[in-house]
């Protein structure tokens, strides 16, 4: 009697749940108007939204860059990392080189990247990602650029996904992790020491810092994780270094930036 | 024997619930990004009406942005704003016909706050109610 009642309470639950509520998809622009009173302390939970590897693939493209793979990770340095920690963060940079190649419509050389992400997250016990049909079938046929991205945008989210939903929220912090350094890393080097060449680019590397600080606070909720720790250090000395230049870059402002990028970039892919 | 059943049956509707806040994720809102490619990861999760939730991101100059924030039938419609780090308003959606849909071409790179929250339903004579809230960011 009991067991009929509770099927009969989780049938109500489940049906009431999935029913759509009717929306509306009306688009709109605004413009500041006012100031609010945002409370923090109401809020029930704080979240913290990073950049995807694809939106900073993206941020790249738009100021006019060319691309480069001399600054990837050579797809064989996957075979070197053991823990899942490390794997993980391997797995952000990964998914930012895979990101910056299709963004600049390098369908091949996505492929070899793609079945690298698969490797990994497989090695993680992410199965339901990156099926061998999606690979065969980009490296079978050319797709439009935006196909790809589509591609791998999802992916990456299912990826995400599983993570959170095991109760493996450390490792999807440590693959943002390492997609964001990633990111700021293939930045840095396509300014090519020379500030004075692509300000535009110079710039979105100054506006990082903004994204920044969200990184160190998503991290920061994981502090009591050792490894985390040690990379929440490292940001947080990148932090400091932000927190003492202006913008426009001067070269030598740069150059600081650019030389602890790529020591925390090294001190990942080397781990 | 009854509380370890309660206990269970606790587990799993909570358990149920998630999965059914994913599958209306899925079903609902991403369908919503058209054209705007997903961020990466989306914000789903059980609220209460008079619950509140804060996301802070930052967005990039030269980047469309686009936010769907949605809710399930059993709570009122969430109320989204978005404001600046300074505060200033940059989108309500109560002052824009309780729209779901934003976007939002960004003029330059800043960080903002969403403030997503669940309305108490007018009829008190009722108990509070809980739903899935979802939130969505795309890009282009």
């Amino acid at each position: 009697m009991i067991s009929k009642k509770i099927l009969l309470l989780i049938t109500i639950v489940t049906i009431l749940i999935s029913c759509n509520k009717n929306d509306k998809n009306i688009k709109v622009e605004d413009t500041k108007i006012q100031k609010e009173n945002i409370a923090y302390d109401k809020a029930k939970e704080v979240l913290y939204s990073l950049p995807s590897p694809i939106e900073t693939a993206m941020i790249i493209e738009n100021v006019n860059t060319k691309f480069n793979d001399e600054y990837l990770l050579p797809l064989e340095y996957i075979n070197y990392y053991e823990t899942s920690y490390s794997k993980a963060t391997i797995l952000g940079v990964y998914s930012a080189d895979l990101s910056y190649i299709s963004m600049f419509d390098q369908q091949q050389l996505a492929v070899k990247y793609l079945s690298n992400c698969k490797k990994i997250a497989e090695s993680l016990g992410i199965l339901e990602v990156i099926s061998d049909s999606v690979i065969e079938d980009m490296s079978r046929s050319i797709k439009r650029k935006e196909e790809v991205l589509e591609i791998i945008t999802n992916e990456y989210m299912k990826i995400n996904s599983y993570l959170e939903d095991n109760n493996r929220q450390q490792l999807a912090a440590l693959m943002v992790y390492g997609g964001w350094i990633e990111g700021l890393y293939i930045s840095t080097k396509l300014v090519n020491n020379d500030v004075t060449k692509n300000p535009d680019l110079v710039q979105t590397i100054y506006d990082q810092k903004l994204s920044l600080e969200d990184l160190i606070n998503l991290m920061n909720i994981f502090k009591n994780n050792e490894t985390i720790k040690i990379y929440t250090q490292y940001l947080l000395e990148l932090n400091e270094i932000y927190k003492n230049i202006k913008t426009p870059l001067t070269q030598s402002d740069f150059d600081i930036i650019q030389t602890k990028v790529s020591n925390i970039r090294t001190n990942i892919v080397k781990n | 024997m009854k509380k370890i059943l309660l206990i269970l049956i606790f587990a799993l509707s909570n358990a149920t619930i998630y999965g059914q806040c994913k599958e209306f994720t899925n079903q609902n809102v991403i369908p919503k990004l058209n054209d705007y490619l997903p961020t990466g990861k989306y914000h789903a999760m059980t609220l209460r009406e008079g619950e509140e939730i804060l996301i802070f991101k930052t967005l990039n100059k030269g980047i469309k942005y686009r936010f769907i924030v949605m809710s399930d039938q059993n709570i009122p419609q969430p109320l989204f704003k978005i404001v600046d780090w300074e505060n200033n308003l940059i989108f309500d959606n109560q002052k824009n016909q309780n729209t779901n849909i934003f976007d939002y071409n960004c003029p330059l790179t800043q960080r903002i706050k969403i403030v997503i929250s669940i309305p108490i339903s007018s009829n008190k004579t009722q108990n509070i109610k809980s739903g899935c809230v979802s939130m969505v960011i795309g890009i282009k």
